[in-house]
């Protein structure tokens, strides 16, 4: 009977432990995934182990070697087995060596040798056992591998020792787990100071939650024990037993478990107790009785039927569990038993602490009092609650005594009762839970047995009614954690699907323990194994190198507790680079700070962005491309935007081809420079220009084998590294003449995007090229028209000229433009330079008129008359325009030059001494209806070897730049000529007015003289063919000229030579045909004893700059000179030699 | 103009190699020819093991620079075959003026003395 109490009790107290759990549904994860770490761990240190054991059984050392040998050799072995405490090695021929830091008796190993031999020929080749017993300091592991003897019987056994109580911190070396336990196969926990205690956990086993074959060693299993704040995890390594416990709880589960198992098992024991105590009374009363019998039948009885209840007391209250049911048999049984005529039971209130009556029995009217009803205060003055306080059973058994002790509770009772018992029910914790009350309606003895009998029942009624209580509170709070653990459930349960669908994972981080905790979602975004130990630094180690600072950054605690957004790529193991979204923040739980975050995917949404992005760029470029094409003038125009803008707008190379109008067979690259074109390839019928252009669709090639299947032919020609290329036709006018040829540096996909892009930019190309056109034509007209009534100048032999037209690189600026020259007579040549002002056709053709007015109205009455004839010119009808004018006329003779402007920009002169000067003197309006007035005129001296330059205004008018800076830049560079340099006056103001910045928009005009500075007088002048035997001849004339001169020897070398070097030069560079002449013309001035030749022939010398020969003729007619110039025209090339000589017959000084 | 040639070459040997004698003037015209002779006279004398070209440049009465780039063109012949390149030039000749000039006496070896001159009859002439 009281053995059924007790182990009763004990599985009830387990329930009761397991309530207290607190449900922490990560722990039992973080634990179970621990547990299958440390199931992992072990196996593997019993592996390595092993096969360490393995090495050393199979060393000839210890078969044939002897003891002192054999220990020698497991002193050098114990340092590779390194976490085994000893090892020994049993000899199965009976001797016996142990090495080692772990002493084992011998008798110990000797049953091991036992062991082994009772395997017999099935002795495993390695087994793990423990040897227990005797064992100073605690059970030891022991592992074990077979030697071998040559005839491959066992010979003997190498076993490998370790104390249990150094297997936790084996294995947490191994784990980094600080709170980690080994239990044996008994289920003693090993603890970390060596104290074994046993476990119910374990025994009980009720809590596994799965059971895996993971383990290779043996058949194993993880699981999870316990509940929820102490949650213990395990991993079982079968049959040997082995495993390792893992607590998850901070506080360790053998502190605070140990002691409530403890107290609990006190409790068990006490009540246990209290049961053996009620049985042994019973017993005694039992005795007692029968000694008795003879004389008290009735007390025989009595006790019989006392003892009878006490039996179905027992038999009764084993099934039941609920308080008001045993409170209903304990006073029904205590009434029977006892005669009496009520009884009730009452049970303190732990809310209210009053005592309340919870059963009744036959009269469930009966009140304890009828001053209070069903509850009573326990501090009443009333049979039940003095029992209850003193802990002492009252016995009333007269009416007397009632009414003596507690006046009035008789007559205000229901019905009479003449005696009254009171007995106070103990609780386990050592006070009293309740009373149990009987009202008897006759006067009564209360004899000892009967108030053992009582005694003994109302002991009954409490064990049962204190175990019910327990059990309903333990019912109550397990429904209670039943519901929130479904609560929580359903909130982690809504939460891994928020996640699921949001992709977004969650992770926690405590800085300092350095432990984190991430959500399964977590694992599945970085695409890293539930299993991996160190999954933190997996994660870190991928995250891209520019962004891991921000990211390790965000891991750590902020005391401001801000919310840190950030982005960072991410190399995925399965899909490559991603793009991961961060929000993390500091919380404080409990007492801890921990780092909570949220992550997810932003690959898809960074890359929409960046495709819009692109969309949006090119929607731009698009328009700015529309902009620019509709200001193109000329198809130079439109190349360049198609080179400068649409290429870069699809990231690639673009080029405008068109069909060449003068040949239609054949294609132009159309270059950005004006009028630039490069040489018209013929149009191939297979090329993709020719299918884009006769099928009228973009031919589009993706990748190189794309053009080269296509195309072969046309490869060779695209730009280099050229990986995609595409062809838009381009209709101009109505017809396909053209297209847009873009090539890419990249393997391209022609998306709908992109092919749609290049053909709104080939129709917009298309439009702006009709329209260019008609701009070419107009304006190739004027330009061609200008330069045919413009003249080439020539040199003379008073002046060296150069002139040049420049048509404006638009159409707005061609036309009108042009300057003359003319011979007026012996001694003047006219100079004019003109403007009509306007453009076009009407302007050049105004131009014209102006021009022939000019010379036929002729300088004979000088510059001014000549404008003034022309303002009538000009005024004549009603078609008047206008004009500006630049007049000079150079008199040779007496070096004067007249002039007169008509609101022309001031020609400029750089006079001998270096000094420049603008001519501004005699300046009125432009050419325009006759005002019937003079015009001003001036004359200015100016010497031999004077620069003029008059130009129009094209040149020094800018729209950034002011007129007054522009005039001084031609000052300067009309300053700076050098006569002996390599290019002309015009040039030389040409390469230094222009401008990078800005296009021309005006036509220039440029005429340059430099008077020729002529000393004395012609002494020899002739023409050879310009071949080279005419060298010789030409030599033979000037051996004359100087030996007539009487010139000394040495000069007259310098003379031939740099004279020979010239004429060589004009035969060799100059000759244009057969037809080409050289003239010499030699002049002698008496005053300065200075000999000046001249040498012009009809080239351009263009072609000698790479030859290397000719700068040692140049030399050595530089130095052997004293001047050397050299000057060219269009019409050839002068080269003058001037030396001032002595004459024999001198002085040799 | 007659049709006398604007200059002559004559070669004879000497000791140790040949002496090429120009007589006449050297230019653009007949530049081509006189190095044609030169070069000849100069595998010649790599033929017959001789060691030195005299190049008598007294009674050349003109010689331009297409003149000295035709006699850098045969010193370095004579370079190729490891014999020498000796001119002639007395002082006061229009060929040392020209040779001076250019600064071309640096780069050749040039005398003003004809070491084989025999009684005043150094161009061999008849």
């Amino acid at each position: 009977m009281a053995v059924i109490v007790v182990v009763f009790w004990s599985l009830d107290v387990v329930l009761a432990w397991r309530t207290y759990r607190s449900e922490r549904a990560e722990i039992r994860q973080s634990a179970l995934a621990q547990a299958v770490a440390a199931g992992n761990a072990l196996e593997q240190l019993f592996a390595a182990d092993l096969q360490a054991l393995n090495l050393i059984a199979t060393t000839p050392a210890l078969i044939h070697g002897d003891p002192a040998s054999v220990r020698e050799y497991f002193d050098r072995s114990l340092p590779i087995l390194g976490s085994l405490g000893g090892l020994a090695f049993v000899d199965l021929s009976g001797g016996i060596v142990v090495s080692g830091s772990i002493d084992v008796p011998d008798q110990m190993l000797t049953s091991a040798v036992a062991n082994v031999n009772g395997a017999g020929s099935e002795a495993s080749p390695s087994f793990l056992d423990v040897i227990e017993e005797g064992s100073p300091g605690g059970p030891i592991l022991s592992m074990a591998a077979p030697t071998h003897d040559a005839r491959g019987m066992y010979s003997g056994l190498v076993m490998g020792l370790t104390r249990l109580e150094d297997m936790p911190s084996r294995l947490g070396s191994v784990l980094a787990i600080s709170d980690l336990k080994v239990v044996d196969h008994h289920g003693h926990v090993i603890f970390d100071d060596g104290a074994v205690v046993p476990t119910l956990v374990v025994a009980e086993g009720q809590a596994l939650e799965r059971s895996t074959g993971e383990f290779g060693l043996h058949t194993s299993s993880i699981g999870v024990l316990g509940g929820d704040d102490h949650v213990v995890a395990y991993a079982a390594v079968e049959p040997a037993g082995w495993m390792a416990f893992v607590d998850q709880s901070s506080a360790s589960l053998y502190g605070p478990f140990r002691t409530d198992l403890q107290q609990q098992l006190t409790i068990v024991g006490l009540l246990g107790l209290v049961a053996l105590v009620s049985a042994a009374l019973i017993a005694q009363g039992l005795g007692r009785s029968q000694a008795a019998g003879e004389r008290l039948l009735r007390s025989e009885y009595e006790a019989r039927r006392r003892a009878q209840v006490l039996e179905r007391l027992a038999a009764e209250l084993g099934p039941l569990a609920l308080t008001g049911d045993i409170t209903r048999v304990v006073s029904a049984l205590a009434r029977e038993a006892s005669g009496a005529m009520h009884a009730a039971i009452g049970i303190i209130d732990r809310s209210t602490g009053e005592l309340t009556l919870v059963s009744t029995d036959h009269d469930p009217e009966l009140q304890i009092s009828p001053q209070y009803g069903d509850s009573v205060p326990v501090s009443a003055r009333i049979p039940v609650t003095d029992a209850l306080r003193t802990g002492r059973p009252i016995y009333l058994g007269r009416a007397d005594e009632i009414e003596e002790n507690y006046p009035g509770l008789i007559t205000t009772a229901h019905s009479p009762r003449q005696a009254l018992a009171a007995l106070p029910l103990p609780s386990s914790s050592g006070g009293h839970s309740g009373v149990l009350v009987l009202s008897f309606s006759t006067a009564q003895e209360f004899g000892l047995p009967v108030r053992r009998f009582l005694e003994a029942v109302a002991a009954h009624g409490a064990v049962a009614i204190e175990r019910a209580q327990l059990h309903e509170l333990e019912q109550t709070m397990r429904i209670e954690a039943q519901h929130r653990q479904h609560d929580l459930d359903a909130q982690t349960r809504l939460l891994q699907l928020a996640q699921q669908a949001a992709g977004i994972g969650h992770w926690t981080r405590d800085p300092a323990k350095d432990e984190a905790q991430w959500s399964s979602e977590m694992f599945e975004l970085l695409g890293i194994d539930h299993h991996e130990l160190h999954f933190v630094e997996a994660f870190l180690s991928r995250v891209h190198p520019d962004d891991s600072a921000a990211v390790n950054a965000a891991q750590e605690l902020d005391p401001d507790c801000r919310t840190t957004s950030l982005e960072f790529r991410y190399d995925h193991p399965a899909h490559g680079w991603r793009w991961i979204h961060q929000d993390s923040t500091t919380i404080t739980a409990d007492t801890r700070q921990l780092v909570v975050g949220l992550r997810y995917d932003v690959t898809e949404r960074t890359a929409r962005l960046e495709r819009e992005r692109h969309r949006r760029a090119r929607a731009e470029r698009l328009a700015r491309v529309a902009s620019r094409l509709t200001e193109a003038e000329t198809s130079a125009d439109v190349a360049t935007v198609v080179n400068d803008d649409i290429g870069p707008a699809v990231r690639a190379h673009a080029d405008l081809i068109v069909r060449d109008l003068d040949d239609p067979a054949r294609l132009l690259v159309l270059a950005p420079e004006p009028g630039g074109v490069h040489p018209s390839q013929p149009l191939r019928p297979a090329s993709p220009f020719a299918a884009a252009m006769h099928g009228r669709y973009p031919v589009l090639l993706g990748s190189p084998e794309a053009i080269a299947a296509r195309c072969p032919d046309t490869f060779d020609e695209l730009a280099p590294n050229t990986q995609a290329f595409g062809v838009i036709p381009i209709e101009i006018g109505g017809v396909i003449d053209g297209s847009l040829a873009v090539s890419f540096p990249d393997p391209t996909d022609f998306d709908d995007e992109l092919v749609s892009t290049l053909r709104s930019m080939a129709a917009l190309c298309g439009q702006a090229l009709a329209r260019t056109r008609r701009y070419d034509v107009e304006r190739d007209f004027v330009v061609g028209m200008q330069r045919s009534l413009i003249p080439q100048v020539t040199h003379s032999d008073t002046a060296i000229m150069w002139a040049s037209y420049n048509p404006a690189q638009q159409i707005a600026g061609v036309g009108g433009d042009w300057y003359d020259v003319w011979d007026v007579d012996d001694r003047r040549t006219a100079f004019i330079v003109g403007d009509v002002v306007g453009h076009g056709v009407a302007a050049a053709i105004a131009m014209s008129q102006l021009r022939s007015a000019a010379r036929a109205i002729g300088l004979d009455d000088g510059p001014a008359a000549l404008l003034a004839r022309l303002d009538r010119f000009v005024g004549r009808d009603d078609d008047t325009w206008m004009a500006t004018m630049a007049c000079l006329v150079h008199d040779h003779v007496d070096g004067t030059l007249r002039y007169s402007l008509a609101g022309h920009p001031y020609p400029v002169a750089r006079l001998g001494d270096g000094r420049v000067i603008q001519l501004d003197q005699a300046t009125d309006t432009p050419l325009g209806p006759a005002l019937g007035r003079q015009r001003p005129e001036t004359t200015v001296q100016i010497p031999d070897g004077a620069l003029l330059v008059a130009y129009t205004d094209g040149l020094v008018e800018r729209r950034t730049t002011s007129i007054v800076d522009r005039m001084g830049l031609l000052n300067s560079l009309v300053a700076s000529f050098d006569p002996s340099g390599d290019i002309d006056l015009c040039e030389h103001v040409h390469d230094g007015m222009s401008t990078a910045s800005e296009s021309q928009r005006d036509d220039i005009a440029v005429l340059c003289v430099r008077l020729a500075s002529i000393e004395g007088e012609i002494i020899d002048s002739r023409r050879y063919p310009a071949v080279m035997e005419s060298l010789a001849a030409s030599r033979a004339m000037l051996r004359e000229v100087l030996s007539d001169l009487a010139i000394c020897d040495s000069d007259r070398n310098d003379l031939l030579i740099a004279f020979g070097e010239a004429c060589t030069n004009s035969v060799e560079h100059g000759a244009r045909d057969h037809t080409s002449t050289l003239s010499i013309t030699t002049r002698w001035a008496e005053s300065t004893s200075t000999l000046t030749i001249s040498i012009r022939d009809d080239g351009l010398w263009r072609q000698v700059r790479a030859d290397p020969s000719r700068g040692r003729g140049i030399g050595l007619m530089r130095s052997l000179t004293d001047s050397l110039e050299v000057s060219r025209s269009d019409k050839g090339t002068t080269v003058t030699l001037r030396k001032r000589v002595r004459r024999n017959g001198q002085g040799t000084s | 103009m007659d049709d006398r040639p604007l200059a002559t070459v004559c070669v004879a040997s000497v000791p140790h190699g040949l002496a090429a004698t120009i007589v006449g003037e050297i230019d653009l015209s007949n530049v081509h020819h006189i190095e044609q002779e030169l070069t000849r006279a100069a595998h010649e004398l790599s033929a017959s093991g001789g060691s030195t070209l005299l190049v008598r440049l007294a009674q050349t009465s003109y010689i331009d620079s297409a003149g000295l780039r035709m006699l850098e063109a045969v010193w370095r012949l004579c370079s190729e075959s490891s014999s020498e390149l000796r001119l002639v030039a007395p002082t006061g000749s229009f060929a040392d003026h020209v040779l001076t000039i250019s600064g071309f006496n640096r780069l050749f070896s040039v005398t003003t003395n004809d070491p084989f001159e025999v009684s005043g009859v150094a161009d061999g002439a008849p």
